[in-house]
């Protein structure tokens, strides 16, 4: 199993300048790895800083101390210390993330949402559309809904329509951030099986799953920010 | 779009982003001040063939001064523009004779300016706003001129039977996808854009900004573009500078910058919008 991600001593504060520059510790010497195969969930309360370090894997977030190593088959750079134009590359073809929202764009189909991700890595549309109605289908977003843009879609449904756009592309990092949050049962297992198989593939994912059942079916261990220990 | 054409200028640019550990411009200690705090001071950049960079700050701040000085179109007072020409050789654009950028300006790049009437000849048609820069890269052939002049019509959405109409019955978002057509007809690698999308209504701004957007993924385009317009920003831009004063205050990934700021002024600049 390879190493994909090394966290090392990452910290991470946030002063707020505009209101009396108060400035206040979320990430406290953080270390752990991911491997390949390998499912790794952020655990925590609220506001224990979770999506900040997922944010801070994806580079959305810049943490002041620390390294995060990710390894893109051929060589290893740290994504916290990285030019914005080796993010974006990384970006494409190996860290995807789904974020807890979709973040709609004017105009834009579901079906070219979802498909977004491979037409920017250079694949033909039929492959990318090919791939993305496989997708939607099998989380049951209706198909009646592909043309449309998904601003006017429920919570749910946009949702399921991120996690197509996450898991078209193969990453050999995924980062879910509480991917099953909005949705019924039946949708919340077909995720899960995903997941499974995205392990099986030899993805490393790093998750926030709030659903305890969720947690237990997919991760293998836990990382605990509210005092920072691991366990199995 | 799938036409030979745009494929033609996608395949031109992926060659080139193949090469693309070399940086299209080379921005050193870039200034022109017109009075103390007023213009651009001491730039530093790099521009990757495919990237988008934009360009923030409150108005006043030097956008489009910045904007100027590196569309060869104002000059320095110092600093240094470095271009990698398409034959291969790095040149200083402000040390190219006059000609050499004039010809920069009308074939392998392009500049989109706010307002269509600085960027399109308003009293000839449409056909040949954007046939006049394949005329200026030696391309005489009125037939070929026409058709590419209509593909790319409608290429930017515009019905092809307005060809013959000239710009100034043109809607504003017309003008501007006008403006947009007439720049891409000579195949440019680089794009230089002040607030496109400004003084357009907001429906006629979203499909314009959609339209930019494939275009900019399709033709693999370098971009660099002034807007004020945060939400303008995210959608466009890989990376983004935030100018204050003259000064770039914070640069970095688009993203980054908009969600994780750190300068007090980006800071202020970010919470002031509802959702950049
Ligand atoms: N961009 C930001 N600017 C300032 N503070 C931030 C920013 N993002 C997060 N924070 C703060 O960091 C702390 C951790 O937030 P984070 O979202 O990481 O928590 P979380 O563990 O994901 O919580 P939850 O379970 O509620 O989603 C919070 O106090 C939050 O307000
Ligand atoms: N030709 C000029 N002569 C003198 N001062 C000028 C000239 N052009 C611009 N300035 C001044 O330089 C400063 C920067 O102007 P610039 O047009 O670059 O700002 P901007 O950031 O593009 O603003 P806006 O968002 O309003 O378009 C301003 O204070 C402006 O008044
Ligand atoms: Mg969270
Ligand atoms: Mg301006």
């Amino acid at each position: 199993m390879t190493v994909m991600i090394d966290v090392q001593n990452l910290s991470k504060q946030f002063t707020l300048h505009n209101q009396g520059g108060i400035s206040f510790t979320v990430l406290d010497n953080v270390s752990f790895n991911v491997s390949s195969g390998e499912c790794v969930a952020l655990h925590g309360t609220s506001g224990s800083g979770k999506s900040t370090l997922m944010r801070s894997l994806y580079a959305n977030y810049k943490p002041q101390k620390g390294s995060i190593w990710v390894h893109n088959g051929h060589e290893t750079i740290d994504i916290a210390d990285a030019e914005p134009r080796q993010v974006m590359r990384l970006r494409e073809h190996t860290i995807g993330y789904v974020s807890q929202f979709l973040r709609v764009i004017p105009r834009v189909s579901t079906l070219d949402v979802v498909m977004e991700p491979l037409r920017m890595k250079g694949a033909e549309r039929d492959e990318a559309e090919e791939r993305a109605t496989g997708l939607l289908e099998r989380l049951n977003v209706p198909e009646r809904l592909w043309s449309l843009a998904p601003s006017t879609f429920s919570g749910g449904e946009q949702q399921r329509v991120n996690i197509a756009r996450g898991f078209i592309s193969d990453y050999p990092i995924l980062l879910l951030d509480e991917p099953t949050a909005s949705l019924d049962n039946h949708n919340r297992d077909v995720v899960v099986e995903m997941i499974c198989e995205a392990k099986g593939r030899g993805t490393a994912l790093v998750g926030i799953f709030h659903d305890e059942e969720v947690r237990s079916k997919v991760a293998d261990r836990l990382i605990d920010l509210t005092n920072g220990t691991e366990t199995e | 779009m799938n036409n030979a054409m745009m494929d033609a200028v996608q395949a031109a640019n992926r060659d080139s982003s193949m090469q693309a550990e070399q940086p299209l411009l080379t921005v050193d200690g870039l200034t022109k001040l017109y009075a103390p705090g007023k213009g651009c001071m001491d730039v530093n950049f790099n521009l990757y063939p495919g990237e988008v960079l934009g360009i923030v700050g409150e108005s006043g701040s030097g956008k489009t001064t910045l904007l100027e000085t590196l569309s060869a179109r104002l000059q320095p007072d110092r600093g240094s523009i470095l271009y990698h020409q398409k034959e291969g050789a790095v040149a200083d654009i402000y040390e190219m004779t006059e000609s050499r950028r004039r010809q920069l300006l009308r074939s392998d790049w392009g500049v989109v300016h706010q307002h269509p009437r600085d960027g399109l000849r308003m009293n000839v048609s449409a056909g040949a706003n954007i046939g006049e820069r394949l005329m200026a890269v030696g391309n005489r052939h009125y037939g070929d001129i026409r058709k590419v002049g209509l593909e790319w019509l409608k290429a930017v959405e515009i019905d092809e039977n307005r060809i013959d109409d000239q710009p100034r019955t043109f809607s504003g978002g017309m003008q501007q996808r006008l403006q947009i057509a007439r720049n891409l007809v000579t195949n440019p690698r680089l794009i230089f854009m002040d607030e496109p999308t400004g003084g357009l209504d907001v429906s006629v701004q979203a499909r314009l900004l959609d339209l930019l957007r494939n275009l900019v993924m399709e033709l693999q385009l370098s971009v660099i573009i002034v807007t004020h317009d945060l939400a303008v920003a995210r959608l466009l831009a890989d990376r983004l500078m935030v100018m204050r004063r003259g000064k770039v205050v914070e640069q970095g990934l688009t993203d980054q910058i908009l969600d994780d700021p750190q300068h007090p002024y980006t800071q202020l600049l970010v919470s002031s919008v509802l959702t950049p």
